[in-house]
């Protein structure tokens, strides 16, 4: 009885302990980081009083949004990596090298020509029309191609290419209109607000409690369609909530992070050795506790680097990511 | 009925030199035929064509056709029809080295441009190649998501080193996305005699390309040195593109789609292969250039995005038509 329990707290309760605490940890850390350092003492003292110290203003208006956004945006491209992950059943397989999130760029991108002035809502609105769209581009085109686990990459990689070579050239012609997008394009943090988070996060909550909810159906699914008909999923519209699922989570945190290349592959792979089994629910939570940490740390890293230059986030990521990549591409399972 | 390559060579040699002309003729200020013909025999000098579109276009035909060679040749050595400079990396090291050299030790307008970019196109090769590798055998597929990712990573690097060296490297961020906008007649000596010297060097090597096109056991059982004609024609390939890179950046897909559009027209033998894949790798980057100087003007569209464009379709009709992997 009580191996069982200490193998049943090894597998489930520790890494939430250690997760929690680092993720709480890097939070508070992120909050002294910046061109004017603060201590933990002085950010305890602003959040314990009523403050009016300059770094008090500091942390409420720019570091504390920054930092929650960071945790927001990194768990839900997590969230999508994992999701698309279970499906494909493909180690390779991250919404961002299939093209969904430079889909969703490309849509902002549209939108501010087209509408310079629209307010933030018809931003998300277009980054979501533009996941689908390029979403359902890219199905169809695998479909076309047919699919193998190494093709999936190569032609996600092919279309994501040719989107960022659109929003490049769109950049080019109207450098007036698409200019306030050139820093979030690279993935970058810079451009958080509270305006931002009020209207973002409740979607993205409600997409990612969804996505948990569903996570023992998706596991099912991910079994093969005909056991789950069997054991009565609807399998073509769970599919089709997943995809509007995955394509929400990056299109939300696209509109908020902007483009990080590799970021889902590089969670995915992280949370996989942190969990044995395959309870969904316990891989979703630690995945999306495994984003935010990671992006939370990069950011920190960045910010801790380069006190008083903003080095875009997604330039990072690429550099990590592609030899997780590389290593991927060589793990037996995929070649079959 | 077969027409001969001959005739096709002409041919494409024919269009080549319409789309030429007219890439002189067209253009924000618009000449007519006479003018642009008096100012290339040098009886009148306009300083749009004389001085910005002529060596745009001599730098399109020179690079074009050198990226279409190195594409030939890795194509052949690895018997793959998606290698080519881009998608194993090569191109995205070049520009990296290129970058830190100027950073490091600067002559940014000078042959040392050659040296950085040669050593990063080395660099690159080597580095996806070697991850590649899997108990002595490179899988098709795997080749080139290797060389897709480490292009990921190398750009990245570069755009790192854009934005924290911004006042060193400001002039070369249109490199990074393969532009002929920057070209100059200084440019082109840069790399004219390099070049016309390794695409000469090309056509010596179209038998052994013939050879290494067949199974290696039947190549090395005619007497013929697998390994070494590899390594030789693969280093002419990296010098290829580096020296192309040096001259205009990264162009995206040109280097992947002349040769196959050549091996379509031409078939396998290399004797035509390659000089139509010459011509069809000019043609395209003549066209990318001049649409991306008139789709808009007065901006100007980098070359390398239109090449994006145009060869991603390509792209991934090649992958279409490629088998499982076996």
């Amino acid at each position: 009885m009580t191996i069982q329990q200490t193998s049943r707290f090894k597998r489930y309760i520790l890494p939430y302990i250690l997760l929690l605490t680092i993720l709480f940890c890097l939070f508070f850390y992120s909050l002294t980081l910046g061109a004017v350092k603060s201590s933990f003492s002085q950010i305890t003292s602003c959040f314990s009083q009523e403050q009016s110290a300059t770094i008090c203003h500091i942390i409420a208006v720019t570091r504390l949004p920054r930092t929650i956004t960071a945790v927001m945006a990194g768990s839900s491209f997590a969230l999508a990596g994992a999701i698309l992950y279970y499906i494909t059943r493909n180690q390779l397989a991250c919404p961002s090298l299939l093209g969904i999130n430079q889909g969703a760029i490309l849509g902002i991108l549209l939108c501010l020509i087209i509408m310079p002035f629209i307010s933030l809502p018809g931003i998300i609105a277009a980054a979501i029309i533009g996941g689908i769209i390029s979403g359902i581009i890219v199905y169809s085109i695998v479909s076309l191609i047919g699919v193998s686990n190494l093709k999936l990459v190569l032609v996600g990689q092919a279309i994501n290419i040719f989107l960022y070579a659109l929003g490049q050239v769109l950049i080019v012609l109207f450098p007036d209109k698409t200019g306030g997008m050139l820093v979030t394009l690279n993935g970058s943090l810079a451009g958080t607000s509270w305006q931002k988070i009020q209207i973002i996060a409740p979607f993205i909550i409600v997409i990612t409690l969804t996505s948990i909810l569903l996570a023992k159906k998706i596991y099912l699914l991910s079994l093969g369609k005909e056991i789950a008909l069997s054991i009565g999923i609807n399998a073509n519209q769970l599919l089709i909530i997943i995809f509007f699922l995955i394509v929400g989570l990056c299109s939300l945190a696209v509109t908020m992070v902007g483009q990080l290349l590799f970021f889902p592959l590089i969670t995915v792979h992280l949370s996989k050795p942190l969990l044995r089994g395959r309870n969904p629910y316990h891989f979703c939570i630690i995945t999306c506790l495994v984003g935010a940490i990671l992006m939370l740390a990069s950011d920190c890293l960045m910010r801790y680097i380069y006190t008083t230059q903003e080095i875009p986030l997604g330039i990072f990521m690429a550099i990590i990511g592609a030899p997780i990549l590389i290593l991927s591409s060589r793990l037996k399972r995929v070649q079959s | 009925m077969t027409i001969s390559p001959w005739t096709k060579l002409t041919t494409l040699s024919a269009l080549l030199l319409i789309i030429a002309v007219a890439s002189l003729m067209i253009g924000y200020t618009f000449y007519s035929l006479p003018i642009v013909i008096n100012c290339l025999l040098q009886k009148t000098h306009e300083f749009a064509i004389n001085d910005v579109r002529l060596p745009r276009l001599i730098m399109a035909i020179l690079c074009g056709t050198m990226f279409a060679f190195s594409g030939s040749l890795l194509q052949g050595i690895f018997r793959n029809r998606l290698a080519s400079s881009e998608t194993l990396g090569i191109n995205a090291a070049s520009i990296l080295f290129v970058l830190l050299g100027i950073t490091l030790w600067g002559g940014g307008g000078n042959f040392s441009i050659l040296i950085y970019s040669v050593i990063g196109a080395l660099c690159g090769f080597s580095i996806t190649l070697l991850s590649s590798i899997s108990r002595r055998n490179i899988s098709h597929l795997r080749l080139i998501i290797v060389g897709v990712a480490i292009s990921a990573f190398f750009r990245a690097a570069s755009q790192f080193m854009l934005i924290a060296e911004d006042q060193k490297l400001a002039a070369y961020l249109a490199f990074v996305n393969g532009t002929l906008y920057t070209t100059t007649w200084h440019s082109i000596q840069i790399i004219l005699y390099p070049a016309l010297f390794l695409i000469g060097l090309s056509f010596c090597f179209t038998k052994q390309l013939d050879i290494l096109l067949l199974s290696e056991d039947i190549a090395s059982n005619i007497g013929f040195k697998v390994i070494k004609w590899k390594l030789i024609i693969i280093i002419l390939a990296l010098l290829l593109t580096a020296v192309a890179v040096a001259g205009v950046g990264s162009l995206g897909f040109i280097g992947l789609i002349s040769p196959n559009i050549s091996r379509l027209i031409f078939g396998y033998s290399h004797k035509y292969n390659l000089l139509g894949s010459a011509l069809i790798g000019s043609i395209l980057t003549i066209l990318s250039d001049t649409i991306g100087r008139i789709i808009l003007v007065p901006f100007e569209i980098p070359t390398g995005l239109i090449g994006i464009v145009i060869g991603v379709p390509y792209f991934l009709y090649i992958m279409r038509g490629m088998k499982q992997e076996a």
